[in-house]
């Protein structure tokens, strides 16, 4: 049943995406003249890289900034600090007519299979408008390139002008995608692409996600809660806590020798399919809840919840380094 | 052998809408003993919703209407209990607890009096001070820590995963035999949801309580349950104890999920087998077996005649299937 | 076997096409006739009511506007209420048409020989037949300076119907505009809507309306008296009223839509507009504000109820139109004096006020019921 496709296989080239520092705060406006009283830190310095054709899976719980770090790399959300250089551009000193052109090259698939399609638009129209924003082609030509669209994410393409409320969760994500693919772009974010659709469907939308990749030599930052799902379409990982990267890592390493505690406690959460396991299995249980991001903890924003924390990670904030090969923490004490 | 606690005979739920008859819940009988967890597991559209409300007699009617069958609850049919006594029933003998906390709090009382109210509703002669011991006990028995001061917070004062904890201490405030929670962790995040489940399962094992739990996880129903329900279009497809429908499913359905969903226990590289197709519309007349269309063993039978829960012949293992696995 | 035969455009949209495990490459491949593709029956969805008419292969799908217009050509109600805005708009238009032709002539002591022209003007006095009853001659009797009370109605009625437009096409047009502006950008022309907003709402909306009719009405008169049609016969003061009206409808107006704006903004199809390129003005345009319309149009539509009323009041109390125009609140004035000798003079023109009203309030509730439905569960 299981077909072994062989990783090695994909092309993983040289970095496209170079990510430093980036932070996005949001103010909070309060007080009689709307002076800003405090700020959201909902990304609070983020480094890292994504290469060529490589997926890099974006976890963390509610809260943590994970969509907003997507966004904020498209640069859909202004950063309030950092820089991120795509294939060479430095997209944060880009003018805003500077960086619709380079949406040709960076898309996004969208979370809310109702709400990422305007219903008043037919779904070929909704795949149009990039293209009729880039004007690749006239009428005629546009049609034709949406049908192949459509055809390429498993729809029959004589649907393309029906509304969005004619179709099912998981086709709506489909139109999605090919609206995501329609200028060729060589970079998608999916932001929490399959978390809304039900679990049979979820893998049909993987099993095409991966598909285009291998055909169309993609690049994904896959944005999730799911561990298992990001897991299994993701090589790298990067798991990240109130606006921090907490770690990043191989997939398999990640999994396999956590080294953060956060990291730890989150695998030792996810329930898998097996009652065996599952009875045996060591839980390790966070107390408390997360903290807010107007108000983020001191030094390591992990400490109050960490079993390990010592009086240095409540002052000192821990770098991501390289711990093992390829393998990155921010931790005092990791493994 | 302990009487059942639970017995759903034949329940049909349907939903009549302009648009047609929605069967919601189409023949669907199970048993539930007292302190044992069952999972009902489908997805969405499936019945398993409508399946607990159909038990708790909260079916929005209209346009929803339980048309027959009966549903024996320590040994009496609450089908036919009029409403006053079913108020009755709610909260003491079963309670529910939903997906969604914030929407089943009433956000302009402090928590303490929203359990209070529970136990006074229902224990006749209460004080109110006994009844605000008792909701601060609750609170300390779902670990809100500083349950006294807390007491007096207002659902907005507390976060997601503690509400679901408040929702649990409400729910159990009265001591009820049987609990359904439907999709109680599905909106909480992973760290949170394990803290909730682990609650639950220590309250069950502590008071006997039994415990229907429905979600579409099924990591959760193997670490939580003791037998399971797979529904499917209205149906029980599938009922076993819960090793047995890991390691030998026998419904094609079963199958079919279990082989779709992503495991981090697996390596990766293995391809995912998604299940072909769309669930049936239910408002359609369907004819033969509902998982007919997308069921790569489907023969001519499949389509003709509707299979019934059938033992497959291992364990109390039961499939609604002509040619299981 | 010969169905697959055929071509593909008459077999494919017959068949929804089914989401296989195969991969998009191989997808191409199914999609040719002959390929066992399998018949799956429709997706049956939450948030889709089950049941909704699946459109037959091939056809064009309704659009959203269709689907709810149909749902309020279902609306028994709103569909009355319709009928009766249109019958009185009719009448208002093309009822003195042909009431001035029906009826004989007539020896007027004071005025010589008249036919109905003259005689079912409503401007027209016949001194000596004041305050009369229903008859043949005058259908629904006189006023008290021996007008044609049918005539005067249908006036009138024309009268509310015009203001009711003029101010709704202002309402909507700096409502929407400003609204949406201010709801996307936000910024300057946010805080400008709000205090401009304060400042209107500190006035309440009716004293407004006196006040501007009570300073600048008799200058109005001049100046908009030379305007053909509505110029004449004391009707100027129809464009002040029109004015003042609107004035203090429109921040209502634009404060909705800037709340629908807002929310509109933060959706994702919004988002995926900025993603593929799409500028701001288009998403304005093409994204925004058709999905505002169907809020707007039920707004509005309940908005011409007040509107309505405000005139009446206006004339109510003589600051509208002016004697010798006519309007329905004028009408109520004027028949106070004769509730005991000739009733109807006063129950007419607040009948028809009151069904007008009515009529568009239930066919604004219609409305919202077809643009936006609630879901039953």
């Amino acid at each position: 049943m299981a077909q072994e496709i062989a990783t090695s296989a994909k092309e993983i080239g040289t970095t496209l995406i170079d990510i430093k520092g980036l932070k996005v705060h949001f103010p909070i406006k309060g007080g009689l003249l709307g002076r800003t009283v405090a700020r959201v830190k909902a990304v609070d310095g983020v480094d890292m890289f994504v290469r060529r054709g490589e997926t890099l899976g974006l976890v963390g719980e509610s809260g943590c900034g994970k969509s907003t770090t997507g966004r904020a790399i498209l640069q859909l959300i202004k950063p309030t600090a950092g820089s991120v250089n795509f294939n060479g551009v430095e997209l944060t000193t880009l003018s805003s007519s500077g960086i619709r052109k380079m949406r040709s090259e960076m898309q996004m698939v969208f979370q809310d299979p109702f709400g990422s399609l305007d219903p008043r638009y037919t779904v070929g129209q909704s795949i149009s408008e990039p293209l009729q924003n880039f004007q690749r082609g006239n009428a005629r030509g546009i049609e034709e390139q949406v049908k192949d669209l459509l055809q390429t994410v498993g729809l029959n393409p004589y649907y393309f002008n029906r509304f969005p409320h004619e179709f099912s969760g998981g086709q709506r994500q489909r139109i999605g995608i090919a609206r995501a693919l329609a200028l060729h772009p060589s970079f998608i974010v999916a932001d929490e692409p399959v978390s809304a659709l039900d679990v049979s469907i979820q893998a049909q939308v993987l099993n095409l996600m991966q598909d285009l990749q291998g055909k169309f030599g993609l690049t994904y930052i896959f944005v999730a809660h799911n561990l298992s799902v990001v897991k299994h379409i993701s090589d790298r990982v990067a798991v990240m806590y109130l606006g921090h990267i907490m770690e990043l890592a191989d997939s398999e390493d990640m999994y396999e020798l956590p080294l953060h505690p956060y990291t730890q406690a989150l695998l030792s959460a996810i329930p898998v399919p097996d009652p065996d396991i599952e009875a045996k299995r060591q839980r390790i249980i966070l107390e408390g809840d997360v903290p807010s991001p107007v108000n983020p903890p001191s030094g390591c924003v992990f400490h109050p919840r960490c079993w390990k924390a010592q009086a240095i990670c409540r002052e000192v904030i821990p770098p991501l380094e390289e711990k093992q090969s390829n393998h990155y923490a921010a931790c005092h004490f990791p493994g | 052998m302990a009487e059942n606690l639970l017995e759903v005979n034949n329940l049909k739920t349907y939903f009549f809408t302009r648009g047609g008859v929605v069967k919601a819940v189409d023949d669907v009988s199970f048993v539930m003993k007292p302190g044992q967890t069952l999972g009902v597991v489908g997805e969405s559209g499936c019945g398993k919703s409508v399946t607990a409300l159909s038990v708790m007699r909260l079916v929005t009617s209209p346009p929803g209407k339980i048309i027959g069958g009966e549903i024996v609850l320590s040994g009496e049919n609450i089908l036919e209990k009029g409403k006053d006594e079913m108020t009755d029933i709610r909260g003491s003998k079963m309670s529910m607890i939903f997906q969604d906390p914030m929407s089943s709090l009433n956000p302009v009382f402090n928590i303490g009096f929203q359990i209070a109210e529970t136990v006074k509703r229902h224990r006749k002669g209460i004080s109110s001070d006994q009844a605000w011991k008792r909701a601060v006990e609750m609170l300390d028995l779902v670990r809100i820590p500083d349950a006294k001061r807390r007491a007096k917070n207002f659902p907005h004062e507390f976060s997601g995963g503690m509400r679901q904890r408040v929702m649990i201490a409400i729910a159990l405030a009265c001591n009820p035999q049987l609990l359904i929670a439907d999709e109680p962790t599905t909106a909480l995040d992973v760290t949170i949801q394990a803290q909730v489940l682990e609650l639950m399962n220590g309250l069950s094992k502590e008071f006997g309580t039994a415990v229907m739990l429905i979600t579409h996880d099924l990591g959760v129903v193997a670490g939580t349950c003791q037998y399971v329900n797979v529904m499917y279009a209205g149906h029980i497809v599938e009922s076993a104890p819960v090793k047995q429908i890991f390691e030998s499913p026998a419904h094609p359905y079963t199958v079919g999920l279990l082989g779709s969903i992503p495991r981090m226990d697996r390596t990766r590289g293995e391809k995912l087998t998604p299940i072909s197709g769309q669930p049936p519309d239910l408002s359609k007349e369907i004819i033969g077996c509902p998982y007919a269309p997308r069921c790569p063993r489907v023969q001519a039978r499949c389509r003709e005649e509707r299979p019934t829960l059938q033992p497959v012949g291992r364990g109390n293992q039961l499939a609604a299937c002509f040619y299981p696995y | 076997m010969d169905t697959k035969d055929k071509n593909p455009e008459i077999f494919s949209p017959g068949v929804m096409f089914p989401e296989t495990s195969a991969t998009p490459l191989e997808a191409a491949e199914l999609m040719k006739p002959g390929n066992g593709m399998l018949e799956v029956i429709p997706p049956s969805e939450p948030g889709i009511e089950p049941g909704e008419e699946k459109v037959a292969p091939g056809q064009k799908s309704p659009t959203p506007l269709q689907e709810s217009l149909r749902r309020l050509r279902r609306d028994k109600r709103a569909m009355a209420s319709l009928g009766v805005i249109i019958f009185f708009i009719l009448l208002a238009i093309f009822g003195p048409l042909i009431y001035t032709h029906i009826g004989g002539t007539y020896q007027s002591p004071i005025n010589g020989t008249i036919g109905p022209g003259v005689y079912h003007n409503p401007f027209h006095q016949e001194l000596l037949n004041q305050d009369q009853s229903f008859s043949a001659m005058y259908w629904l009797g006189t006023d008290d300076l021996g007008r044609d009370l049918l005539a005067r109605l249908m006036q009138g009625i024309l009268i509310s119907l015009t203001v009711a437009l003029l101010v709704e096409i202002v309402d909507v047009s700096l409502g929407v505009m400003i609204g949406v502006l201010a709801g996307y950008y936000g910024g300057w022309i946010d805080q400008l809507l709000a205090r401009v907003t304060d400042i209107i709402f500190a006035f309440p909306g009716l004293l407004f309306a006196i006040m501007l009719t009570g300073i600048f009405g008799t200058q109005a008169d001049v100046a908009f008296a030379p305007i053909p049609l509505i110029g004449a016969n004391g009707d100027a003061r129809l464009i002040l009223v029109s004015l003042a009206l609107a004035i203090t409808v429109w921040p209502l107006m634009a404060r909705f839509v800037r709340g629908q704006t807002l929310q509109l903004k933060e959706q994702q199809f919004v988002e995926a507009a900025r993603t593929s390129g799409t500028s701001n003005t288009r998403i304005i345009l093409r994204h925004i504000i058709p999905n505002l319309f169907s809020i707007v149009i039920v707004a509005s539509t309940l908005n011409i109820s007040n509107t309505i009323i405000g005139e009446a009041g206006l004339s109510l109390l003589g600051l509208g139109v002016q004697p010798p125009g006519s309007s329905i609140g004028l009408m109520i004035a004027q028949g106070e004096n004769t509730i005991t000798s000739f009733p109807w003079e006063i129950i007419l023109p607040t009948l028809v006020l009151t069904i007008i009203v009515l009529s568009f309030s239930f066919l604004g509730d219609g409305l919202n019921d077809a643009f936006n439905p609630r879901s039953k569960d």
